[in-house]
This record gives structure tokens, sequence and C-alpha cells, in this order.
């Protein structure tokens, strides 16, 4: 094997595939980049965990095919202090060992043997459908922060992904708050598909995503497929089955109030330095077109804000985690925020209609 | 390498082969025996076999799969040792297992897991293993290794398919001796020391200065009614620093009575320290058996107040006072 490549193509290309390097050394060849040089094709670039794969492909001039595993963290660090130049790569086939140049720099770096590493899963087309990159990434973004973080129970640690011929669904959930978004979309499946993608997956994939373009989405039994910008993103899926969602969403309501949302941000801010000091828990009390919003008052102090709000029904109180609800507003994209409530031991519910987004905050019940 | 590399266990071989040629291997095994018997080799040459392309009831040793057992990347095995610094194996890695158990093998038909010193389970890790180890995916088999499995709880042993390792016999230990190129008197003693387990051996014949140090040991020893206050207080500390490096001081110190108490029984050949049989014989008429075995209690009890953490150097230094004084007596 031998090539050059630049080394800003290089060292983008790494940062891309790193996401799917294992970071515990079980398996000491993942923690690698596979490297295959192909002639008129570049070079592909490879890492994987065993639970998520991803593969790029770079520009490169070959001079002579062949692969290798180089120690991904090791090679990430000195591209990265290259100057922007021609790398030149050179493999010492019978020891495993790549040589690096660049001007006046020279490494040698001792890798693996590239038939050890595994090869991505195939994934079967059970579904296979195309998604705008925007779409996706916004859909991932409002579900993510409602995935739960306790290992215990694994199906809470991902977000539900529903294929409809028509609709697409993602739900997630940790029990005390819940994200649902759908989007119309024509995606050409006869039946319904209903996978878990772990939550990990969601952030590298959010992290990798584009505001641009289509991604390419296969599914089947254990794997899911993204392609995207050249990317080759393939991970495994959660097994088990997803709580029942749809009965937890309300479909009817008693009051509903509109707030104003950098304001509304601002106020709950406030009132969670307060609140935070002690659990975390504010109260929300909707009343007169106004939205008072109090710390629970405990052993550290108290907090009281306002904020303006229009209002239709009656009087509501709720109290609530005030991290739940920043969040939220942290991920919305409209100026206006959108609340339905039944009373004070129903979920508060929070939806964005341009999106079809809809968040759920279950109450916690105040000593008082 | 292949089976054929787990020297003096054709009878666990012979077993493993048996369920692999019948399709029935089983999801989980329980590998015991002492120390150096060769229980993790055997136990990935098993892996290496279910997952070998090339031969079916062995592995070749050159296919890609091989190799990947070989250099611990293969995907579809795992094995679960104590972390360096931690004195058992935690729940949290048995949960981790548990949970990755569920998934499908990467690459071949079966997913093995290894689990090392199965004994340093803590409690709480082999209780929530039972679930798992009783039921796990079909395409899954868990493999424990312990030394005695009376270590373990018995609701593990009931789950698991035995395979026990046995003593391997001192000609045959002699003989991998050989093969290392040890030389012929070296390899013949060892063979005795290392009662029954080749990884002792091989042990014992890497550690350069063994001879040395054994000797030194053998002649303080043979002599230590003839010892003053000083020179004990400095054996001592000389034989801490060896149980520091994990010199079998112990082991070696019991075998010397041991054999002692053989020559006072007539049974020379029953001796395992053949190249002291001349000191052995002298010192034979200055003990009675009562004696010896006064000592061998000391020795004992020594072992067992390092074991409970007493100071090393303190426990040395009241052992050899004590040996002292049973001589002079």
């Amino acid at each position: 094997m031998k090539f050059k490549v630049n080394q800003k193509d290089l060292y983008n290309g790494l940062n891309i595939v790193r996401q799917a390097v294992a970071t515990s050394k079980t398996l000491p060849i993942l923690t690698g980049v596979h490297i295959k040089a192909v002639s008129n094709n570049g070079l592909i670039l490879k890492a994987t965990d065993l639970e998520l794969g991803i593969e790029y492909r770079i520009m490169a001039d070959i001079e002579k095919e062949g692969s290798i595993v180089l120690p991904a963290s090791q090679l990430l660090n000195i591209v990265r202090e290259l100057p922007d130049e021609e790398i030149y790569f050179n493999l010492n086939k019978d020891k495993w060992q790549a040589e690096i140049k660049c001007l006046s720099s020279l490494f040698k770096i001792n890798g693996y043997d590239p038939d050890e590493f595994p090869n991505l899963p195939e994934v079967n087309k059970n579904a296979e459908f195309n998604f705008p990159a925007v779409k996706l990434k916004n859909m991932i973004e409002k579900v993510i922060i409602s995935t739960s973080s306790d290992e215990t129970q694994p199906v809470l640690t991902g977000a539900l992904f529903v294929i409809k011929p028509e609709e697409v669904r993602m739900i997630s959930t940790n029990t005390y708050r819940l994200s649902y978004i759908e989007a119309d979309m024509k995606t050409n499946i006869d039946k319904n598909v209903e996978v878990i993608l772990p939550g990990s997956t969601l952030q590298e994939l959010n992290s990798l995503l584009k505001e641009e373009g289509s991604a390419e989405i296969v599914i089947d039994e254990n794997y899911v497929k993204f392609k995207f910008n050249g990317i080759v993103f393939i991970s495994r899926l959660i097994e088990g089955e997803f709580p029942n969602y749809e009965l937890v969403i309300p479909d009817e309501f008693n009051s509903e109030f509109y707030a104003d949302l950098s304001r509304l941000y601002k106020a709950v801010k406030r009132a969670s330095l307060i609140a935070r000091l002690d659990a975390n828990i504010i109260k929300l009390k909707a009343v007169n077109n106004m939205l008072e919003i109090d710390s629970i008052e405990g052993s550290s102090g108290y907090a009281h804000e306002e904020v303006k709000i229009e209002m239709n029904g009656n009087e509501q109180n709720i109290n609530i985690d005030a991290g739940y609800l920043l969040d939220v507003l942290k991920v919305l994209d409209e100026e206006e925020v959108k609340f339905e409530m039944i009373g004070p031991l129903n979920p508060l519910v929070i939806k964005s209609e341009q999106d079809k987004f809809i968040y759920l905050i279950m109450p916690v019940r105040s000593q008082s | 390498m292949s089976f054929s590399s787990v020297s003096g266990q054709d009878k666990a071989v012979e077993i493993l082969k048996d369920e692999i040629k019948n399709g029935r291997i089983s999801h989980a095994y329980l590998f015991s025996g002492q120390g150096g018997l060769g229980k993790k080799k055997l136990a990935l040459e098993f892996a290496k076999a279910v997952f070998c392309s090339n031969k079916k009831l062995d592995s070749c040793d050159s296919c890609i799969s091989c190799r990947k057992v070989d250099h611990s990347n293969h995907p579809d095995l795992k094995t679960i040792v104590k972390a360096e610094d931690k004195s058992a194996i935690s729940i949290d890695q048995i949960r981790e297992l548990k949970k990755e158990i569920t998934y499908k093998p990467y690459e071949s038909d079966r997913k093995i897991y290894i689990i090392e010193d199965a004994d340093l389970m803590t409690k709480e890790a082999a209780n929530s293993l039972l679930k798992t180890l009783e039921e796990p995916p079909e395409f899954a088999t868990i493999i424990l290794l312990v030394e005695d499995e009376g270590k373990l709880l018995p609701t593990i042993v009931s789950r698991c398919q035995k395979v026990k390792l046995t003593d391997v016999s001192a000609e045959l230990i002699k003989d991998i001796l050989l093969k290392k190129d040890l030389p012929q008197d070296k390899a013949e003693i060892l063979s005795y020391l290392a009662e029954g387990s080749p990884g002792r051996a091989v042990k014992f014949a890497e550690n350069e200065s063994f001879f040395e140090k054994r000797k030194s040991i053998y002649n303080f020893i043979a002599a230590i009614d003839k010892k003053t206050t000083v020179e004990i207080f400095s054996a001592a500390d000389q034989f801490n620093k060896l149980i520091n490096n994990d010199f079998p001081f112990f082991y070696l110190l019991s075998n010397w009575y041991r054999d002692i108490i053989m020559f006072k029984q007539n049974y020379e050949q029953g001796v395992k320290n053949i190249d002291y049989l001349d000191l052995i014989k002298k010192s034979t008429d200055k003990y009675t058996e009562k004696n010896i075995m006064d000592k061998l209690e000391y020795i004992e009890l020594a072992k067992k107040y390092i074991d409970s953490n007493v100071r090393k150097d303190l426990a040395l230094e009241v052992l050899l006072f004590k040996l002292r004084q049973l001589e002079q007596k």
C-alpha cells in the first residue's frame, strides 16, 4: 500500500470515523481505524465498536493498493499536528507498520492485520427510504433530550423509530417526560416498521448530519444504516418492546396558553437558579393571562417570576422539574410556545404545530 | 496449536470434541482444576475449534477466525477477568455481559463468553448471572473457569456442564520442560515440584534464579538450629522479598519437611527434592515425627496469618524462630 493524501482531507475523514472507534480495549483491533487504498477510488476509512460502524471515503492519490488498521487516537493526534500539506503513506506489510512522511516529519506506526478487522454488518433491505437530512436532524434533536440514561432499562435509553407508508415518527421517554415527533413522508414501504435506535447512535448521527442533502435509510431486524454526505453509518438496534406511548399522550385539555419562548426560557432559567439548589422543582400557575413561576420553597431560598401569556380555559397550576422544561425550550424553533393542561395531576403538554412535536412533562406531587 | 497444545487433558478435550461433533454445544461449561493445568488455553482452543472455518472438530490455526482468537480480536469471543485494581469481578461486569449476550453473533454462528477465576465474582454478581447462565440465548455459550468448584455458589455449579481438568503426570511435565530446552536434571526436579501442574513447572523454569534461591532456602533451613538471632532476622527479610516477588517460598518450605517424613518412612521414591537427598538424609535423624508435624503446622499458620493481612516480615520472623526453637528442644 502506498498513497499520498492531503492533511486536511485525512484529518476531516478521521474525525468522522473516530466516533465509532471502540473506547475499551477488549478487542484491541477495534481501537484502530481500517484504512483501505483503492485505485481510482481514494481511501476508505472504517471504524466500528460492534455497536456502531462508520465508513467514509476521502480523495487520495493511490500508487499501490492495500489496507491496514492503525491505532485511531495515535494516528489522529499525529495528523492533527502535521502541516496542511501532502502526507505520504507507505506500508511495511511484514510488520504491519505504516510509514508516514510529511515535509520533514517521519513517523512509523505499528498497526494490525487488516484481515482481522470485522466487516461492517450487511443490512437487509426490509425497509428503505430517503429522508431530508434537515428533517432527520430536527427530529433527532427533539427526541434525544428525553432518552433515559438508566442502563437497567435498555429500551428507554433509545428512541422508537416508526416508519409508516406516509409518515415517520420518533418517540423517546424516561417515564417522567416524553418526546413525540412526526413528519409526513412518502416512504414507499408496504407495512409499518418499528425499531429502537440507541441514544448514543442518535448523538453521533446528530453531530454528523448536515442541514442539507438527504439521508438514505435502510432498516432490518438488527441494524439500521444511514447513508449521507458520503458517510455510511451502521448501528445496532436495541432489542425489546417500547412502552405504548399513544396511551400516555392526552387527546383533550381544559386550558391552553401561549407564551413567548425566549422570555419564558429566561424566566424559568432564573427561577431554576434557586430551585436547583433543592430538587429543581418549580410551580407553574397560569391565571388571568399571567404565568407565575415559583421555586418550591426549600432550605435554600425562594424565586418568583412572571411571564405574560395568552390563555383560554380555567386557572391551572402544576409542579414540574425545571430542567425538563428548560431542555425542551432549548430545542424549540418557534417564537411562541403552546401549552395544554388538564389539571395538576395530569402531564403538562407542550406542542409545536409546525413540527408536529409533542412534549409531555409528568407533574411532581408536592408535599404541601 | 489446536487442542493438541493442551497437554495431558485428553479426556476433557475428548468431551469437548464430542460436543462439537454432535452439535450439542452446551449453554454453560465449568472448567475446573488447579492453576496451571491450562483451563484458559482449553477454553480458547474450544472457541477456536467452534469458530474455525476450515476444520470441523479442531482449529486450523491459519484461517482468519483462528488468528482473530489468537490476537483476542474475535468479535464473538469475550473474556471477563477481574479488573487489575479490583479484588473481585463486579456486578457491573456481569450486567454488561447480560446486556451484550442478547445481541446476535457478529460473524459466526455462536458467541462464547469466558469468565476467568469465576470464584472471584461477588455474591451479587454471581446471583445476577444465574438467570442468564441457565438460559442464555440459543447461540451463546458461557465458560466458567475455576480452580476449586467448591468456591462457587452451588446454584452456579448446578447450571453448568462440568469439565474437570486432571493433574498431569510428572513424566509429561518433564517432557514439556525438555521441549522448552531445560536440562534433563532440572526438568526432572521441577516435574516433581510442580505437583501435576505444567503451568507451575513452566513458571518455575522461567524464573532464572529459581534453583539458586531454592538452594539458599534449603541450606538455611537445614542448619537453622545453628543460626543466630541476627541471621534469622536477615533471612526473614530475604524471604519476605522472595514472597513479594511471587516466589513459592512456603511451598518449597513445606516440601522440605514433607520429604524428610517420606525418608523417615523409608519411602525414598516419594521424595521430591531429589537433588537434596544427602542433606535430607542427614536431617532425618535430628527430628521426631511429632517434631516435623509441629513445624508444618507453624508453616500453615504463618501462611494463614499472611493471607489475613498480618505483616509478612513479622509472620516470617515468628515462623523462623519457632522452627529454630523446635530444633533446640
